[in-house]
Protein backbone atom coordinates (compact mmCIF):
# COMPACT_ATOMS: atom_id res chain seq x y z
CA UNK A 1 0.00 0.00 0.00
CA UNK A 2 2.16 2.63 -1.21
CA UNK A 3 5.34 1.07 0.30
CA UNK A 4 8.67 2.04 -1.64
CA UNK A 5 10.19 -0.64 -1.08
CA UNK A 6 8.05 -3.42 -2.04
CA UNK A 7 7.22 -1.18 -5.02
CA UNK A 8 10.53 -0.92 -5.63
CA UNK A 9 11.08 -4.85 -5.47
CA UNK A 10 7.78 -5.79 -7.90
CA UNK A 11 9.53 -2.95 -10.21
CA UNK A 12 12.82 -4.36 -10.42
CA UNK A 13 12.01 -8.12 -9.94
CA UNK A 14 10.69 -10.46 -12.67
CA UNK A 15 7.35 -11.68 -10.95
CA UNK A 16 5.03 -14.54 -10.80
CA UNK A 17 1.07 -13.56 -10.39
CA UNK A 18 -0.66 -16.08 -8.46
CA UNK A 19 -4.38 -15.61 -8.59
CA UNK A 20 -7.28 -17.55 -7.01
CA UNK A 21 -10.38 -16.22 -8.56
CA UNK A 22 -10.77 -14.60 -12.27
CA UNK A 23 -10.70 -11.27 -10.52
CA UNK A 24 -6.59 -11.50 -11.34
CA UNK A 25 -5.62 -8.79 -8.84
CA UNK A 26 -2.39 -10.40 -8.02
CA UNK A 27 -1.76 -9.33 -11.55
CA UNK A 28 -3.71 -6.12 -11.62
CA UNK A 29 -1.75 -4.99 -8.66
CA UNK A 30 2.00 -6.05 -10.05
CA UNK A 31 0.91 -4.03 -13.56
CA UNK A 32 -0.40 -1.19 -11.32
CA UNK A 33 3.29 -0.92 -9.23
CA UNK A 34 4.85 -0.91 -12.53
CA UNK A 35 6.17 -4.63 -12.55
CA UNK A 36 7.00 -6.98 -15.45
CA UNK A 37 5.37 -10.32 -15.31
CA UNK A 38 7.09 -13.40 -15.77
CA UNK A 39 4.52 -15.82 -15.62
CA UNK A 40 1.13 -16.11 -14.42
CA UNK A 41 -0.92 -18.60 -12.49
CA UNK A 42 -4.36 -19.11 -12.34
CA UNK A 43 -5.90 -21.44 -9.84
CA UNK A 44 -9.16 -21.79 -11.78
CA UNK A 45 -7.40 -23.20 -14.43
CA UNK A 46 -5.54 -25.72 -12.33
CA UNK A 47 -9.15 -26.38 -10.96
CA UNK A 48 -10.28 -27.09 -14.82
CA UNK A 49 -7.80 -29.59 -15.33
CA UNK A 50 -8.54 -31.81 -12.06
CA UNK A 51 -12.31 -31.59 -11.95
CA UNK A 52 -12.11 -34.73 -9.45
CA UNK A 53 -10.56 -32.33 -7.02
CA UNK A 54 -13.37 -30.22 -4.97
CA UNK A 55 -12.07 -27.84 -2.37
CA UNK A 56 -14.92 -26.85 0.18
CA UNK A 57 -13.28 -25.52 3.70
CA UNK A 58 -11.91 -22.03 2.70
CA UNK A 59 -10.86 -20.88 6.06
CA UNK A 60 -8.33 -24.11 6.47
CA UNK A 61 -7.46 -26.38 3.42
CA UNK A 62 -9.19 -29.47 3.13
CA UNK A 63 -7.49 -32.78 1.26
CA UNK A 64 -8.44 -31.50 -2.01
CA UNK A 65 -7.61 -27.77 -1.34
CA UNK A 66 -4.35 -29.27 -0.03
CA UNK A 67 -3.68 -31.38 -2.92
CA UNK A 68 -4.17 -28.58 -5.68
CA UNK A 69 -2.37 -25.81 -3.61
CA UNK A 70 1.07 -28.09 -3.43
CA UNK A 71 0.20 -29.36 -7.51
CA UNK A 72 0.29 -25.45 -7.70
CA UNK A 73 3.75 -24.81 -5.88
CA UNK A 74 5.68 -27.32 -7.19
CA UNK A 75 4.63 -25.46 -10.86
CA UNK A 76 5.51 -22.33 -9.83
CA UNK A 77 8.60 -23.69 -8.47
CA UNK A 78 9.35 -25.42 -11.83
CA UNK A 79 9.15 -21.87 -13.49
CA UNK A 80 11.17 -20.52 -10.78
CA UNK A 81 14.09 -22.89 -12.37
CA UNK A 82 12.69 -22.33 -15.52
CA UNK A 83 13.27 -18.07 -14.84
CA UNK A 84 16.98 -19.22 -13.32
CA UNK A 85 15.94 -18.58 -10.05
CA UNK A 86 16.73 -19.94 -6.59
CA UNK A 87 14.82 -22.64 -4.08
CA UNK A 88 15.30 -21.66 -0.69
CA UNK B 1 -13.65 -6.37 7.50
CA UNK B 2 -10.98 -6.52 5.03
CA UNK B 3 -7.80 -8.15 5.98
CA UNK B 4 -3.97 -7.94 5.71
CA UNK B 5 -2.78 -9.89 2.87
CA UNK B 6 0.31 -9.42 3.71
CA UNK B 7 3.15 -12.47 3.17
CA UNK B 8 6.24 -10.82 5.02
CA UNK B 9 6.00 -11.94 8.49
CA UNK B 10 3.24 -14.68 10.26
CA UNK B 11 0.90 -11.76 11.20
CA UNK B 12 -0.72 -11.91 8.05
CA UNK B 13 -1.77 -15.47 8.23
CA UNK B 14 -3.31 -14.56 11.54
CA UNK B 15 -5.36 -11.60 10.06
CA UNK B 16 -7.50 -13.43 7.53
CA UNK B 17 -7.65 -16.61 9.61
CA UNK B 18 -9.19 -14.24 12.46
CA UNK B 19 -11.07 -12.18 10.40
CA UNK B 20 -12.48 -15.40 8.60
CA UNK B 21 -13.60 -16.55 12.53
CA UNK B 22 -15.50 -13.60 13.01
CA UNK B 23 -16.97 -13.95 9.68
CA UNK B 24 -18.18 -17.77 10.06
CA UNK B 25 -18.16 -17.73 14.19
CA UNK B 26 -18.47 -14.97 15.87
CA UNK B 27 -20.95 -12.16 13.69
CA UNK B 28 -22.19 -14.91 11.52
CA UNK B 29 -24.37 -13.14 9.31
CA UNK B 30 -23.77 -9.66 10.40
CA UNK B 31 -20.21 -9.27 8.66
CA UNK B 32 -19.01 -9.42 4.88
CA UNK B 33 -15.48 -9.62 4.42
CA UNK B 34 -13.77 -7.61 1.29
CA UNK B 35 -10.34 -8.68 -0.64
CA UNK B 36 -7.41 -5.89 -0.18
CA UNK B 37 -6.09 -7.24 -3.07
CA UNK B 38 -9.64 -6.64 -5.05
CA UNK B 39 -9.77 -3.48 -3.17
CA UNK B 40 -6.44 -2.16 -4.51
CA UNK B 41 -7.04 -3.52 -7.51
CA UNK B 42 -9.33 -0.93 -8.56
CA UNK B 43 -12.88 -2.41 -7.87
CA UNK B 44 -15.34 0.51 -7.40
CA UNK B 45 -17.61 -1.76 -6.13
CA UNK B 46 -16.09 -2.94 -2.81
CA UNK B 47 -14.69 1.07 -2.77
CA UNK B 48 -18.35 1.86 -2.91
CA UNK B 49 -19.03 -0.58 -0.31
CA UNK B 50 -16.80 0.23 2.20
CA UNK B 51 -18.10 3.96 1.56
CA UNK B 52 -21.42 2.92 2.63
CA UNK B 53 -21.14 0.90 5.41
CA UNK B 54 -18.92 0.99 9.04
CA UNK B 55 -15.44 -0.79 7.84
CA UNK B 56 -13.08 -2.83 10.16
CA UNK B 57 -9.71 -2.98 9.36
CA UNK B 58 -8.39 -5.92 10.25
CA UNK B 59 -4.08 -5.20 10.10
CA UNK B 60 -1.05 -7.62 10.29
CA UNK B 61 1.99 -5.01 11.12
CA UNK B 62 2.14 -1.69 11.97
CA UNK B 63 2.66 -0.44 8.10
CA UNK B 64 -1.56 -0.59 8.39
CA UNK B 65 -2.03 -1.45 4.52
CA UNK B 66 -5.56 -1.98 5.00
CA UNK B 67 -6.71 1.24 7.03
CA UNK B 68 -4.58 3.28 4.52
CA UNK B 69 -5.77 1.60 1.40
CA UNK B 70 -9.96 2.25 3.02
CA UNK B 71 -9.09 6.11 4.11
CA UNK B 72 -7.59 6.56 0.91
CA UNK B 73 -10.20 4.92 -0.93
CA UNK B 74 -13.14 4.81 0.88
CA UNK B 75 -13.07 6.87 3.77
CA UNK B 76 -12.38 6.92 7.52
CA UNK B 77 -12.16 3.57 8.49
CA UNK B 78 -14.47 2.78 11.58
CA UNK B 79 -11.93 1.21 13.44
CA UNK B 80 -8.35 -0.46 13.01
CA UNK B 81 -7.50 -3.52 14.93
CA UNK B 82 -3.73 -3.35 14.67
CA UNK B 83 -2.58 -7.26 15.54
CA UNK B 84 1.34 -6.14 15.75
CA UNK B 85 0.38 -3.84 18.40
CA UNK B 86 -2.26 -6.28 20.03
CA UNK B 87 0.49 -9.01 20.34
CA UNK B 88 3.04 -6.48 22.28
CA UNK B 89 0.51 -5.54 24.33
CA UNK B 90 -0.03 -9.07 25.41
CA UNK B 91 3.52 -9.56 25.87
CA UNK B 92 2.69 -12.89 23.19
CA UNK B 93 5.14 -13.81 20.30
CA UNK B 94 3.64 -13.83 16.52
CA UNK B 95 3.82 -17.38 15.27
CA UNK B 96 7.02 -18.87 13.81
CA UNK B 97 4.96 -20.63 10.66
CA UNK B 98 3.63 -18.12 8.05
CA UNK B 99 1.17 -20.83 6.47
CA UNK B 100 0.06 -23.44 9.19
CA UNK B 101 -0.87 -22.67 12.86
CA UNK B 102 -1.65 -24.52 15.54
CA UNK B 103 -1.98 -24.76 19.34
CA UNK B 104 -0.26 -21.80 20.97
CA UNK B 105 -0.98 -19.87 17.60
CA UNK B 106 -4.31 -20.82 17.38
CA UNK B 107 -5.27 -18.78 20.91
CA UNK B 108 -3.61 -15.93 20.10
CA UNK B 109 -5.67 -16.11 16.70
CA UNK B 110 -9.16 -16.59 19.01
CA UNK B 111 -7.81 -13.49 20.93
CA UNK B 112 -7.52 -11.21 17.47
CA UNK B 113 -10.96 -12.49 16.45
CA UNK B 114 -12.40 -11.88 19.80
CA UNK B 115 -10.72 -7.93 19.69
CA UNK B 116 -12.29 -7.91 16.06
CA UNK B 117 -16.00 -8.60 17.51
CA UNK B 118 -15.52 -6.26 20.19
CA UNK B 119 -14.37 -3.15 18.00
CA UNK B 120 -17.76 -4.61 16.07
CA UNK B 121 -19.98 -4.54 18.98
CA UNK B 122 -18.47 -1.04 19.40
CA UNK B 123 -19.73 -0.13 15.80
CA UNK B 124 -23.14 -1.43 16.75
CA UNK B 125 -23.80 0.45 20.26
CA UNK B 126 -22.76 3.68 18.80
CA UNK B 127 -25.18 2.83 15.37
CA UNK B 128 -28.02 2.42 17.82
CA UNK B 129 -27.61 5.26 20.87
Amino acid sequence: MGDEEATRQVRESRCIAVDGCPLECARKNIEIAGGKIAAHFRVMDLLRENKGLKPRQVTFLDEDGLRLAEMLAEEIAAKVDELGGERP
Amino acid sequence: MVSCSGECCSLGTVSRIATRIVLEDLKVGETVTICLPLFLAGDSGERMFAREFPTVAVDGCHRLCATKAIERYSGEVAATVDIEGLLEEWGAEPPASRRELEGKDMEVVGRVAWEIAQRIDAIEEARDA
